[in-house]
């Protein structure tokens, strides 16, 4: 055990106590240090469920179908931000009642034709006259989807009591209809299919320490990077014992990186961080915003998108780019916000102007960060202290009346909200938080460039106190950003979030010296080299039981 | 039987099980003979409507026990059933915001940061799990909220007793399946033999899926196989209620709702899933297809903005002020509320059961999320330290109606003790926290 480190990461409630082990209303201390803390002392075993967007892949990559039926599944819960961390998942009636209609729908399409392509020994239409006969006469196809299609539902091979459950059930249908839909119900319904199961091989002198079999690191790299089942030649090394090795397990992990899957896993890491994916829904006021619609909220989150793939793939860009990018891809919709005229409807990279650098100054993240009708710069205050930086900030305390400032078209935003941080019960947590969404105040809540408001000059002076940089010591988006791409808090901050999602479940005390590898090549390497160190660490080999048998 | 096969046709309803076989469950009355069977003592029903967002003065009735009013309150559209439901105030809960959908069923406070309470169970599922076997479906959990905020912690009010939240539909033809299987093609007779092969083959494969749980199981430690012994149970639910052909004591289960393609999101459409959810639980009752409900107006904090119950600001925004404004705001959505409610009880108390009515037979349990403050001033607090609600209905006489009680500040689960008692659940001895008196003055006799 690591002591005398900073350790657990607790919501403090109240505006009492401290934000990250400093005492507040002290704004010269550095409590965001970029040390690395984690959630909780011991990782749990992830005996987790698949998400939806795992599930999905899943059945389109194992039958070739992407049943309609995913949309019966409950969403998926984001209390931890991702969607698959095992802390926050549940399993109800109301699941299981939509693994049965995935499972139907899934035979039935099969069935009708489907199967014949996915198994040769399948008819590729239904019998005629389907009973006893027809269920002895299609055995090789039951015997062929037991044989080629549970392995790799389970990601493993069956045992022999399990290959010989499947082709009962089939026999004791005497259909062939009946029979594969007996098999096909015991496949994808099975939790060897719907969760991801490690149980490992005790390692001897680890008490509690189990290694992962080549089959389970094969699954856990594939869901990880790729968000589907294993592929062939994933599946191939594991069969032949391959995956023991670090340098073997991290080769594949580069071949995963450079498929489209690994693409869309890392873009749905981002949407979840910096919840992009919350943009595309956004309203605003009409009086405020007359122009802005669901195309230009689209616009918004497409330039995010795009941007980070062109940050992450095409440039080998590394963390502090995301954030401080002097550039920017965008279209038309997107231009209008910028004041660039002469963008056509394809997107095209521009230089950005001096006032905006990297993600945190994209329109997406200022209007998300936004009311209706004006900006909020608490809310933008406590998206970077808390979603960017990993901040504690406490919760405000049980009975606060939270009174938004009211409209004074004679003031601005700043001016207005500028009293609360003022009020003995508020100051505490305000005066660290105000001070990072006053410096956001040169951009309105579209996320357009402004240097007046109401007719008034907009003061956007501002600091990070809680990184110890002052109240004032910055001005404007741009300096902002720079001043947050540059912190160590944000690059432990990304660790942890990359952790918790490679891994499927809270980051933990006993994953510090992967999260420590991962830093380092955070600060020095690559996004997508940064991105790969954690296939090669602890997380991805080793199980440690947690509880009592 | 009078009806005729064909005008039934589409009415009819079964079960599709594991295996994709129909599983002719429910069965109906008129085909297992239970309609003609003596009729036994009528089974008590309970209802939690949550109310998202506080109370204000406005809830209060006017005059004390026995002698109230509910006039010129938001609770007036209740009126018609005044001698059949008791108010209650002045309850003690654990803590304050954000704490209040947590605690609502479960009598525990909330663990941040997550939206749960600190442990389950929620006394729906207890009522539930006390049940089982009893009815086809154990509980029937129901939201108006869209699935990505229904399926999050904060959007239901209902845990096991291994703390994993139990998501609500919140679609109504997803409820009306629920309770009474998808709507399909006439089925066979369920004594058919194809149909008894059937239910031979669901419970072969739920065989197979049960001894999967079972051997990973084995390997896991306990905290490891949380979500699989859960699902576990899930399998073995099904097991039983196949084994456990329980009839329906209906031949009608009424229409079920449309399918519709609206965007579930919208809350436009809050004002007709209210009503279909409200009519699918009568059904249910009527048909003794379940005997526990819930129907969330929203999830914990829910800012929706309710247009049709005139006004037409966020609803959050709206129980956070104190202005006569944003008070009026207020009146009208709990107003817009309990007319819903009158007419969920309207549908209970128009229902025969038994010797009465459904109503006479259930409990109507209208909890809101946040407590009240008697002053006049800082109504818009969040917190729960004075817990007041309304009950309806005599759960087959257990309840005390026809009242107005200040209950003293004791402690809220004691109300939730209560409600378990009133079930029939006397042996429980302990709910949530401190929730170890039963509350004497709602009880009758």
């Amino acid at each position: 055990m690591h002591r005398g480190l900073p350790l657990v990461c607790v919501l403090l409630f109240g505006c009492e106590g401290t934000i990250g082990g400093i005492p507040q209303g002290d704004p010269g201390a550095d409590p965001i240090d970029g040390s690395l803390s984690f959630a909780t002392e011991r990782a749990s075993a992830t005996v987790r469920r698949l998400s939806i967007r795992e599930l999905g892949n899943a059945l389109e990559s194992l039958t070739g179908l992407r049943p309609d039926a995913l949309s019966a599944l409950p969403a998926d819960k984001l209390d931890y931000i991702y969607d698959r961390i095992v802390e926050a998942q549940t399993v109800s009636s109301l699941h299981e009642d939509a693994f049965a209609k995935l499972a139907d729908e899934v035979t039935d399409r099969l069935l009708a034709g489907a199967i014949g392509g996915l198994v040769p020994a399948c008819p590729g239409a239904p019998p005629a006259g389907d009973g006893p006969a027809a269920g002895v006469a299609h055995r090789p196809c039951a015997r062929g989807f037991v044989d080629g299609i549970a392995p790799r539902a389970f990601r493993r091979p069956l045992r022999p009591s399990e290959r010989d459950r499947l082709l009962g059930l089939y026999d004791a249908a005497e259909s062939y209809g009946d029979g594969m839909r007996q098999v096909i119900h015991a496949v994808f319904r099975s939790p060897n299919f719907l969760y991801l199961v490690e149980v490992g091989r005790a390692v001897p002198g680890a008490p509690g320490v189990y290694a992962l079999t080549d089959h389970e690191i094969a699954a856990r790299l594939s869901f990880s990077l790729c968000e589907m089942p294993p592929d062939d030649a994933l599946r191939r090394a594991a069969d032949h014992g391959e995956l023991q090795d670090r340098d073997a397990i991290a080769a594949h992990a580069a071949r995963l990186m450079d498929h489209p899957c690994a693409r869309e896993t890392v873009r749905s890491f981002w949407s979840h961080w910096l919840r992009l994916s919350e943009v595309a829904v956004l309203e605003k006021d009409a009086a405020a915003f007359p122009g802005f619609d669901e195309g230009t909220a689209a616009a918004m989150e497409r330039e995010s998108t795009r941007f980070l793939d062109d940050v992450t793939w095409a440039r080998a860009g590394t963390l502090r780019d995301v954030f401080d990018a002097p550039y920017s891809i965008v279209d038309a919709e997107v231009a209008a916000l910028y004041g660039l005229k002469g963008v056509g409807a394809e997107p095209e990279r521009v230089a950005l102007p001096p006032e905006r650098r990297g993600i945190l100054t994209h329109p997406s993240l200022l209007a998300l960060t936004s009311d209706r009708g004006e900006t909020a710069p608490v809310k933008r205050g406590v998206f970077v202290l808390r979603r960017v930086l990993c901040g504690d900030l406490p919760n405000p305390p049980q009975n606060l009346e939270i009174v938004k400032p009211k409209p004074d078209p004679n003031a601005t935003t700043r001016e207005r909200w500028a009293e609360h941080s003022k009020e003995a019960a508020c100051a505490p947590c305000h005066t660290q938080i105000d001070p990072v969404g006053f410096a956001m105040e040169d951009f309105d809540a579209i996320g357009r460039h402004r240097t007046k408001e109401n007719g008034r000059p907009v003061d956007a002076r501002g600091g990070v106190p809680l990184l110890g940089i002052e109240d004032g010591a910055v001005s404007g988006g741009a300096e902002l950003a720079a001043a947050v791409a540059d912190s160590s808090a944000l690059r432990a901050c990304f660790t942890r979030q990359w952790l918790r999602f490679a891994a499927g479940r809270m980051e933990a005390e006993t994953d510090r010296s992967a999260a420590e590898t991962v830093l380092a090549a955070v600060r020095s390497r690559s996004l997508k080299d940064a991105l790969l160190t954690v296939a090669a660490t602890d997380v991805f080999r080793l199980r440690r039981r947690g509880g009592a048998r | 039987m009078k009806t005729t096969r064909g005008a039934r046709t589409n009415r009819r309803r079964f079960l599709r099980g594991a295996g994709g076989a129909m599983l002719a469950l429910p069965l109906f009355a008129s085909l297992t003979g239970r309609g003609n069977a003596a009729p036994p003592a009528p089974p008590k029903r309970i209802v939690f409507f949550y109310l998202p967002q506080n109370e204000t003065a406005d809830f209060m009735p006017s005059g004390s026990g026995t002698s109230f009013s509910l006039s010129g309150t938001y609770l007036e559209a209740l009126q018609p059933f005044k001698e059949k439901l008791v108010v209650y105030h002045n309850l003690r809960g654990t803590s304050g915001h954000n704490e209040g959908h947590s605690e609502c069923l479960t009598g525990f406070p909330n663990v941040y940061p997550e939206w749960k309470p600190t442990q389950g169970p929620s006394i729906d599922q207890l009522i539930a799990g006390r049940l089982a076997g009893q009815t086809p479906l154990p509980s029937l959990e129901m939201s108006v909220a869209a699935t990505r905020y229904s399926s999050t912690d904060g959007g239901t009010i209902s845990w096991t007793a291994s703390g994993l939240s139990v998501p609500p539909v919140n679609d109504p033809r997803a409820a009306f399946e629920r309770v009474f299987g998808p709507v399909g093609p006439e089925p066979d007779d369920p004594d058919d033999p194809a149909e008894v092969r059937r239910r031979t083959l669901s419970l072969s494969l739920l065989d197979a899926l049960i001894d999967d749980c079972r051997s990973l199981q084995r390997e896991l430690s306990a905290e490891e196989r949380r979500l699989l012994d859960a699902h576990l149970s899930l399998f073995r639910d099904q097991e039983r209620r196949i084994k456990t052909a329980v009839p329906l004591s209906c031949d009608d289960p009424g229409n079920p709702p449309p399918v519709t393609h609206l965007e579930e999101w919208d809350p436009g459409h809050w004002p007709t899933k209210v009503r279909e959810f409200m009519d699918i639980t009568v059904s249910a009752f009527r048909c003794d297809a379940t005997r526990v409900a819930t129907l969330l107006f929203g999830m914990s904090g829910d800012s929706t903005a309710l247009p049709w119950a005139g006004f037409d600001e966020d609803f959050h925004t709206i129980a956070h002020r104190d202005t006569s404004a944003w008070r009026e705001g207020h009146f009208q959505v709990r107003t817009w509320q309990m007319e819903q409610i009158a007419y969920f009880l309207g549908q209970l108390d128009s229902t025969p059961d038994g010797d009465g009515t459904l109503l006479d037979n259930t409990v109507v349990c209208c909890l809101p999320e946040l407590g009240y403050l008697a002053s006049g001033a800082g109504d818009n607090s969040h917190h729960r330290d004075n817990v007041a609600g309304v009950l309806i209905g005599g759960c087959g006489g257990y309840l005390k109606t026809g009242q107005l009680v200040d209950l003293g500040q004791q402690r809220y689960a004691n109300l939730l003790l209560t409600l378990v008692h009133a079930m029939g659940y006397e042996d429980t001895s302990s709910v949530g926290v401190a929730g170890n008196k039963v509350l004497t003055r709602l009880v009758s006799g």
